[in-house]
């Protein structure tokens, strides 16, 4: 019962854990992508989490410009790394009705009265340039460059779309890298429906980021997929092998090899005016961020100075900052962190350096600005960044002496000083024992005397055994001679009654008290006293015969009647009688 | 009349008193192989190191068998340029003090030195028992002999009171008394079976039989340790653990347990 109720505790809490997760509530707004035509149709999604209903469907700004058609929505749990989430997809179908940009959302929920907001999307809205015109198969291929023109290192978007009208397998997909242009996938190809030439293709999507090396204009030759294409049969009445079961294995496949057109790219040399003189070639949009671990630190404790660059566009290139000479400072420069992710909108990424700084004397530092330079082709000019100036207030050490003071807490963590390897330089063995302690042979009980054949060590691992069965045996010897000192007394019972009797008369009442005694041992009782009626059950219980335990019972009888009724208080026939029955009593219990 | 069973005690104490102040007594005459060790080891200082290898080995044959003459033994070997000897008196020394950090270190440095890769090879029995070799015979014994006490004590108190908690002490030290014992027991075998033997010649042929005119299987070099199989006319037949058998003439090895050293000249 007690392990039922634990388990049901347990679960109870869990549950409550699990609502109380569930509580944070969440809403995201998504569309399956940002850039279409006016006779395409775009799925937007708005996610909810954190919640399995809501009070009302969602509230989606920005849709004045689509024609929209519910989708449905759906219930979702998930439980991943041992995280539990619930929410509701809610699905729509946005069909443009004019060209431009527009904003889609924000999408508000109520969720137990109150509302969530979810973000914005940016949609692009082209013509449908590809609505009339001929007609280009089941299956054909587009690219399409983000912009015409590109300085050098600027991400151009370069996008492929697979039209599909028929099942195909096996793509691949040959890029059209050249020595000046390098190809990055930015994200995960996409798949959705699109309307062409009046026409519903299936289309596939990848989207690269282009990075052009050098100026010049140049010819983006037509990229190549490679397929497999199955062609649909013609319909003829149902038979064993129409049955859809069997349609992929009897359908047969060929191969076909699709192109894109080619485009031309013009790239700019980057502007000679104002070209800052730390431009290392830098292009995208970038921030520097400069920061301290703490404002004070003591002599001899370190600091963490933390400078963090990062942006959008030629990541790779972001430069590995140089940490300045600061008089009465230690530098001690970490391994900078780099760390890059290609997304929808080009390669992001930041580069992290870290300097522990360990000041040597008091006083109040500032840390001058660390600057970065790049070109922005966005607005075509030069930009400078530029970190704040920290300041920096040293104060004197605990101890002046800086190698010997023990690092607090606080300094521990940040100080991460550079190792060095420490090198073997030479080989020697170590030197010998001089110090005879130690030295002395172990006689009996060395390794080498020990084993089966030394008495000593047998001797060593026996005496307990020993004396535990010296202990036993003592016990059980101790309980025997108990019985046997009282065996002895029964034997001796009948001699030192009789021995008694005949040493000195005694009277009536010395008589009954000796025949007591005699009782008492004889049959190992602890009698107070005796009346004549016990004897006979007692003396018969142990195997005398009952004329004898009667006999005895009329002479104690007749002594307690000369006791009681004041008669004479000699024993009178008595003391002669019953010397006689204890010897005939012997006897029989012998 | 109580404490009457105390008396067969107070007999086993008094049967055993003989014995331990027999024991009790100090040996007298260690002056003598004092000053040989003050001896080899100023020797050894002044680089006479022969001068050394004799004063130890004396030590060593007048009955002072202690681990650290034979680590001093080894350096001097070491020394000398003699890996072999240096690393077989390392082993003898690491019998009896497996755990000492010199020496595991002079042992590795010298083990490095060796041209042959002969990895050991690890049993059953050496796989479970993994302790073993980081614990000295004396160790285990005295562990187990205090497990014997500590059962014992236990069972002595269980016939007076019975107490629930005693009960379990008793489960528990019965549990490590079985172990240790068989770790003693299995220590105690390892080092009275001990058939390795090490190579002390710069470079020996191993031959397919216990005659001069015999092929020649394979090379071993110094420092190489082998197993002894038997010996025979001065010949001793030694495997690797890799099963590669031969041949070798006695005098190109020396078992590092002497007990077994019946082949010896």
């Amino acid at each position: 019962m007690k392990k039922i109720a634990c388990l049901l505790i347990f679960f109870s809490t869990l549950i409550l854990t699990v609502q109380t997760v569930n509580a944070e509530v969440s809403v995201t707004l998504n569309l399956d992508r940002l850039e279409t035509t006016l006779a395409d149709s775009i799925q937007l999604q708005v996610r909810l989490s954190g919640a399995r209903r809501s009070d009302s469907p969602p509230v989606i700004e920005g849709l004045e410009p689509f024609h929209v058609t519910k989708g449905g929505n759906a219930s979702r749990v998930e439980i991943i790394n041992g995280r539990y989430n619930s929410g509701v997809d809610y699905t729509y179908y946005l069909q443009p009705k004019k060209m431009g940009v527009f904003q889609v959302g924000p999408a508000s929920i109520n969720v137990d009265g109150k509302t969530s907001i979810s973000n914005v999307a940016t949609l692009k809205v082209m013509a449908g340039g590809d609505a009339s015109g001929s007609d280009k198969g089941p299956v054909f291929l587009t690219a399409a460059l983000g912009s015409p023109k590109a300085y050098v290192e600027q991400q151009v978007p370069y996008t492929l779309k697979l039209h599909l009208r028929t099942n195909v397998s096996d793509i691949s997909l040959d890029l059209p890298e050249t020595d000046e242009l390098t190809f990055r996938q930015l994200e995960k190809p996409k798949e959705y429906q699109a309307v062409y030439h009046g026409a519903s293709y299936r289309i596939l999507e990848v989207s690269y980021g282009v990075m052009p090396l050098k100026p010049g204009r140049f010819r983006i030759p037509p990229a190549r997929m490679g397929l497999t294409v199955y062609s649909a049969r013609k319909r003829t009445p149902r038979g064993l092998f129409d049955d859809p079961f069997f349609g992929g294995a009897l359908r047969t496949g060929r191969p076909l090899t699709v192109s894109s057109e080619p485009l031309a790219l013009e790239v700019l040399p980057f502007p000679e005016k104002e070209k800052p003189r730390d431009f290392s070639g830098l292009v995208g949009q970038f921030t520097i961020e400069g920061s301290l671990s703490g404002s004070e630190v003591h002599v001899g404790d370190s600091v963490t100075l933390t400078v963090r660059l990062s942006g959008k566009g030629n990541v790779s290139r972001l430069p590995d900052l140089k940490m300045p000479p600061l008089d009465h400072f230690k530098t001690y420069a970490d391994e900078p962190v780099f760390q890059t992710r290609a997304g929808a909108d080009g390669l992001t990424g930041s580069k992290t350096m870290k300097w522990a700084l360990v000041p040597d004397r008091a006083g109040l530092y500032t840390i001058f600005p660390f600057t970065i330079s790049y070109f922005d082709p966005e607005a075509e000019t030069y930009r400078t960044q530029k970190t704040q100036p920290l300041a920096l207030k040293v104060l004197p050490g605990e101890t002046q002496t800086l190698v010997t003071t023990p690092q607090t807490e606080k300094s521990k963590a940040p100080s991460k000083l550079a190792k060095q390897e420490v090198k073997e330089i030479g080989h020697d063995i170590f030197p010998i024992y001089t110090s005879i302690s130690g030295l002395k042979d172990g006689g009996w009980l060395s390794s080498k005397a020990m084993g089966p054949g030394n008495l000593l060590c047998w001797a060593i691992l026996m005496a307990p055994f020993l004396v535990y069965g010296a202990v036993f045996l003592g016990l059980r010897l101790n309980r025997k001679s108990d019985r046997t000192i009282y065996a002895q007394r029964a034997r001796k019972a009948a001699h030192v009654f009789l021995k008694e009797c005949r040493r000195d008369h005694k009277d009536a009442n010395g008589m009954m008290t000796a025949v007591r005694d005699y009782m008492n041992d004889r049959l190992q009782l602890s009698l107070g006293s005796l009346t004549p009626a016990d004897v006979p059950k007692r003396l018969t219980e142990k195997g005398v015969h009952p004329d004898t335990a009667d006999r005895l019972r009329n002479v104690l009888e007749e002594l307690e009647s000369r006791i009681y009724t004041g008669g004479e208080a000699t024993c009178g026939s008595a003391s002669r009688d019953i010397p006689g029955i204890i010897k005939q009593i012997e006897k029989e219990l012998r | 009349m109580r404490y009457r069973f105390l008396l067969p005690i107070i007999c086993v104490l008094t049967a055993a008193f003989p014995v331990s102040s027999a024991f009790g007594q100090n040996h007298e005459g260690n002056r003598a192989w004092e000053e040989i060790f003050y001896q080899a080891n100023q020797d050894y200082r002044e680089g006479n190191f022969q001068e050394a290898v004799e004063s130890y080995q004396q030590l060593i044959r007048t009955g002072h068998d202690v681990p650290r003459i034979h680590y001093n033994l080894g350096n001097t070997w070491f020394r000398m340029n003699q890996l072999g000897r240096a690393i077989l008196a390392y082993e003898r020394a690491q019998i009896d003090m497996p755990r000492d950090a010199d020496l595991n270190f002079n042992l590795a440095h010298a083990r490095d030195q060796v041209v042959d890769a002969i990895l050991p090879s690890k049993g059953f029995f050496s796989m479970a028992f993994f302790w073993l070799p980081t614990v000295s015979q004396s160790e285990l014994f005295w562990c187990f002999a205090m497990l014997n006490l500590l059962l014992c004590a236990a069972l002595l108190i269980r016939l007076f009171h019975r107490f629930e908690w005693l009960f379990y002490g008793l489960l528990l030290v019965l549990c490590l008394w079985l172990v240790t014992g068989l770790s003693l027991g299995m220590k105690w075998a390892q080092i009275h079976d001990d058939h390795r033997a090490v190579i002390l010649q710069k470079e020996v042929e191993v031959l397919a039989g216990p005659h001069d005119g015999d092929t020649v299987l394979f090379k071993l070099h110094e420092g190489a340790i082998v197993e002894q199989e038997r010996s025979e006319g001065g010949w001793r037949l030694i495997h690797l653990p890799d099963k590669k058998r031969g041949w070798l003439s006695g005098s190109v090895l020396e078992l590092i347990s002497p007990d077994f050293d019946d082949a010896k000249p």
